[in-house]
């Protein structure tokens, strides 16, 4: 301590310690936005909007929420080039309906603003958990054959899931997507459907449904790792890849689902481990026939570069997508749009942690959990979690 | 004009050699005497090249190959985990006429593994303006030469003028993609008056330097692009996703030192001041072929002051030299950012980036203070028996980025001491020296708000780094034996400093080299 003071003394001796350089000379703006809600949005769920604004050139963004007039102030801006999004939602006669928002600014000057956002109702079936980081065997190999994506009926009404196809991205976030010239539309490596005529696959609400790389009980299979955070047993259904070598088991319980599409077809699908697969799942309209003939007409390929031919699909077929991708850095890489899913999630722990991302839970109705479904996976979805498949918390 | 410098350099160094073959028989002179001859004359710690017309009457040289190598964890985030660089190294202190001459000449080639976040050479000299990229455990492979003169001379009668000029240039380049290749230009001119009434001298010189780092990324593989991050300063930044980038770094300094110095012959005093503003822009660009703009953005702009005080003295008592130096560095620093858009202008829809502000939102401050002591037992005039050396050397720095406010500060003291002590035996002499040093942190503060992956990946392990303590224990043994012919001294001298940080973080320092004294 004596030595401490008697250095900051040495310290306070400096002469000229008043020839510092001036104080910096910045500007912050005060900004106030104001949400004009249609007519449809009844008076009392007009408050506590949340609106983001988001710096374009820099990697932060800042929250804030309505008062019950609509406006909502930021404080102490830097300069630059922004967007504000808006996001919220309200349930009425047993109907989520959700608001979104999305508005360019640029602010060199204190500023007020106005935003409009556009009404839509939730889908009732959203991605509940997605389990693609794999894991460690005993012996320190990677196991990833423990994948599975989870898909859950939100509502409050029966829900049918056959027809429901699982769409892989084609983009691994390394790099800027390619196929951002193509609008309204995203490109998959990878469809598989769940099969069914349409009533084959009820999903009562507060329910779920699992897709499981491998339908096996991982904990104690022979083919499984003891060290596999699930038991996949009873998987309603698995990916199952057909062909002469048999590479991939057939397991006896999960129905498989139907291959539209798997553009670097091996012995076995597999997620990207480290956060590079993000995921949706889709409706396309019609019976399976339609499906394939949909998917057949609507393939595409990279230009000059690639023979491989890859599958799109319109963004209004799709029902959830989450932008799962490596970490903050690759964030930046963003594939799905807006409207489909506003942020982005990723297991921090990384590749062959055993964890998960799990979407948060929003309320429980009589006993029904509600998960939270703003189309924007940053907020709905809680990170480094075990996997649980069909217990809902 | 660069390649009419080299020449000039050339000269002044084919001079300064042109006896290097004959032995200096004057006075016997060791490896200590290159560290003595900055004692004896003090003027050779100011930045003022007419000093060496002080310098004692002995012209000492050598020659040798080295190699630099660092391994180990403890060290900053942004440094590599292995260094090996092999260097040849030659300097010389000659006197012509009236006319001393110093001159130095190295190359350097060394190799830099499991390098993380950097696309800089050297991403520690003191800029917050960084461009890195997310691609780690990059090699940079180095290759440098620096070409330094000095020579001074009596202009009048009691009037001596000096000029200096030192010059640095090297290309660093990564073997990962992204692939940086730094081309680095460093530039420093001096030249100075110096006065002398009897005991007293005074001085006064002018300072400028010049600093230029070409940075070309490129990106091997086809139809690739990748982010890379322009930082602001803590855990700002900007980023554009690209196949390639460049960056240009531009620094100028300028500045002046006086000094005023008496010697009596038993007591040498000198004391100095220096002051420095520096100046540096970066700008950014790309090239056409697969980027959507390339025109030149302009990122940002660093100003800064340093100032510097110091006292060096030295009191020479028969064969005992007690040497003392105190120095007090304050260095501020002001980074603005350049706001700019990609915009269309006028009738020819000509496309270019449009400054909407510049706003100064980085801050830093450098306050470094140093005492050292040094007790020199000397055998001969120009020959050290034993030496004791005891530094105590505080420093602090905090830096500051405003809207959104963060900042970090920390401040420490470091403590040595040191023991040297030489054997001659006949024809050979051996030196063993040893030394302890120890950091303690006096305190650390930061406020990254929620933080980002800058905070994680940078901020917070360089923080933990610079406000560690550690515990560094040094052992050098040097050998000099005596030659009849051509050169006066073979030597080799090898070091090795063992750092032991917090955490059970290590790093291990050494040192060789080998050559001639002449």
């Amino acid at each position: 301590m004596k030595t401490k003071s008697l250095l900051k003394t040495l310290i306070l001796l400096f002469i000229f310690s008043s020839c510092e350089m001036k104080e910096p000379d910045f500007n912050s703006y005060s900004i106030e936005l104001k949400i004009e809600f249609s007519e449809e949005v009844p008076l009392e769920f007009r408050d506590s909007a949340k609106v983001v604004l988001s710096n374009l050139t820099k990697n932060y963004s800042l929250t804030e929420y309505t008062l019950n007039t609509g406006e909502v102030f930021f404080d102490k801006i830097e300069p630059g080039f922004y967007s504000a999004t808006v996001v919220h939602s309200y349930s009425e006669s047993g109907t989520a309906y959700y608001l979104n928002g999305y508005k360019l600014i640029d602010i060199f000057s204190p500023l007020s603003d106005t935003i409009i956002p556009i009404v839509s109702k939730t889908n009732a079936f959203v991605i509940k958990e997605y389990y693609y980081s794999g894991c460690l065997t005993p012996a320190g190999k990677a196991y990833s054959s423990d994948q599975f994506v989870e898909i859950y009926n939100n509502s409050s009404l029966m829900q049918y899931a056959d027809g429901i196809s699982l769409i892989e991205h084609e983009s691994y976030s390394l790099e800027e997507n390619y196929w951002t010239f193509l609008k309204d539309t995203i490109v998959a490596r990878m469809i598989w459907t769940i099969p069914g005529e349409g009533s084959d696959v009820p999903v009562p609400p507060g329910s779920s449904i699992v897709l499981a790389r491998d339908g096996i009980n991982h904990q104690d299979d022979s083919l499984g790792n003891p060290l596999s955070p699930v038991n996949l047993m009873y998987a309603d259904f698995e990916f199952w890849v057909e062909s002469p070598t048999g590479g991939d088991v057939d397991a006896p319980y999960a129905a498989n689902l139907i291959e539209n599409l798997f553009t670097f077809r091996g012995s076995d699908i597999v997620f990207h481990t480290r956060g590079g697969s993000a995921i949706a799942i889709a409706l396309i309209p019609g019976d399976a026939e339609a499906r394939k003939t949909f998917i057949e007409n609507n393939l595409i390929q990279e230009e000059l570069t690639s023979t491989r031919y890859y599958g799109k699909v319109p963004n209004e077929y799709i029902l959830d997508a989450v932008e799962v991708t490596w970490d903050e850095a690759h964030a930046i890489y963003k594939r799905f749009p807006v409207e489909l899913d506003a942020g982005y999630t990723y297991v921090i722990a990384g590749s062959k942690s055993g964890l998960c991302v799990r979407r948060k839970v929003k309320e429980i109705i009589d006993g029904r959990v509600v998960y939270q479904d703003t189309n924007n996976s940053t907020e709905d979805f809680i990170k480094d979690v075990v996997p649980n498949p069909w217990i809902y918390e | 004009m660069n390649n009419k410098l080299i020449y000039i350099f050339l000269l002044l160094f084919s001079v300064l050699n042109s006896n290097a073959q004959v032995s200096d028989s004057i006075n016997a002179v060791s490896l200590n005497s290159f560290d003595l001859i900055r004692i004896i004359n003090p003027w050779l710690m100011s930045s003022n090249p007419a000093g060496l017309v002080l310098n004692p009457d002995i012209s000492p040289g050598r020659m040798n190959l080295a190699y630099h190598g660092e391994n180990g964890d403890y060290k900053r985030i942004q440094q590599g985990e292995n260094i090996g660089n092999y260097s040849f190294q030659t300097e010389r202190y000659k006197k012509k006429d009236n006319t001393f001459y110093f001159g130095t000449f190295s190359y350097d080639k060394s190799l830099e593994k499991g390098v993380f976040y950097s696309n800089i050479n050297n991403p520690y000299r003191g800029t917050p303006f960084l461009l890195i990229d997310t691609i780690g455990n990059d090699e940079i492979d180095r290759e440098f030469f620096t070409l330094r003169g000095d020579l001074a001379t009596p202009l009048f009668k009691n009037i001596n003028w000096g000029f200096s000029a030192d010059l640095n240039v090297g290309l660093a380049s990564q073997n990962r993609d992204p692939r940086p290749k730094n081309k680095v230009l460093n530039l420093s001119l001096s030249q100075g008056l110096l006065f002398s009434f009897s005991k007293l001298n005074l001085g006064l010189n002018m300072l400028y330097s010049y600093y230029n780092e070409d940075i070309e990324v490129e990106i091997i593989k086809e139809n690739t692009q990748m982010a890379f991050f322009q930082l602001h300063g803590l855990d700002s930044y900007t980023y554009h996703v690209a196949a390639s980038f460049n960056r240009l770094y531009k620094r100028n300094s300028m500045g002046g030192e006086a000094q005023i110095n008496y010697n009596s012959g038993k007591i040498n005093s000198l004391f100095g001041t220096r002051f420095l503003y520096i100046d540096e822009t970066a700008d950014d660009g790309r090239k056409a072929g697969d980027a959507s703009w390339s025109y030149i953005k302009n990122d940002s702009e660093l100003e800064g002051i340093s100032i510097e005080l110091y006292n060096t003295t030295k009191i020479t008592n028969n064969s005992s030299i007690h040497s003392f130096n105190v120095k007090a560095r304050i260095n501020s620093m002001l980074g603005s950012e350049i706001i700019q858009r990609l915009e269309v202008f006028g009738e020819t829809e000509a496309v270019d980036w449009l400054t909407y502000g510049v706003e100064e939102k980085y801050y830093s401050s450098l306050k470094d203070a140093e005492f050292s002591y040094s007790y020199l037992k000397m055998k001969e005039e120009f020959l050290q028996n034993y030496k004791i050396h005891f530094a105590a050397n505080y420093y602090s720095f905090e830096q500051a980025y405003y809207v959104p406010d963060r900042d970090d500060a920390y401040e420490n003291v470091i403590l040595s001491l040191d023991l040297d002590k030489s054997f001659y035996l006949k024809k050979n002499i051996i030196s063993l020296a040893t030394g302890i040093k120890h950091k303690k942190n006096l305190g650390f503060s930061h406020n990254y708000g929620e933080g980002n992956f800058i905070t994680e990946k940078l901020l917070i392990p360089d923080l933990n780094f610079l406000s560690s303590d550690f515990n560094a224990l040094s052992l050098k043994l040097s050998y000099e034996r005596s030659l009849n012919k051509l050169f006066d001294k073979y030597f080799f001298n090898s070091t090795i400093d063992l750092y032991s940080g917090e955490n059970d973080l290590n790093r291990t320092i050494y040192n060789f080299s080998t050559g001639v004294i002449f």
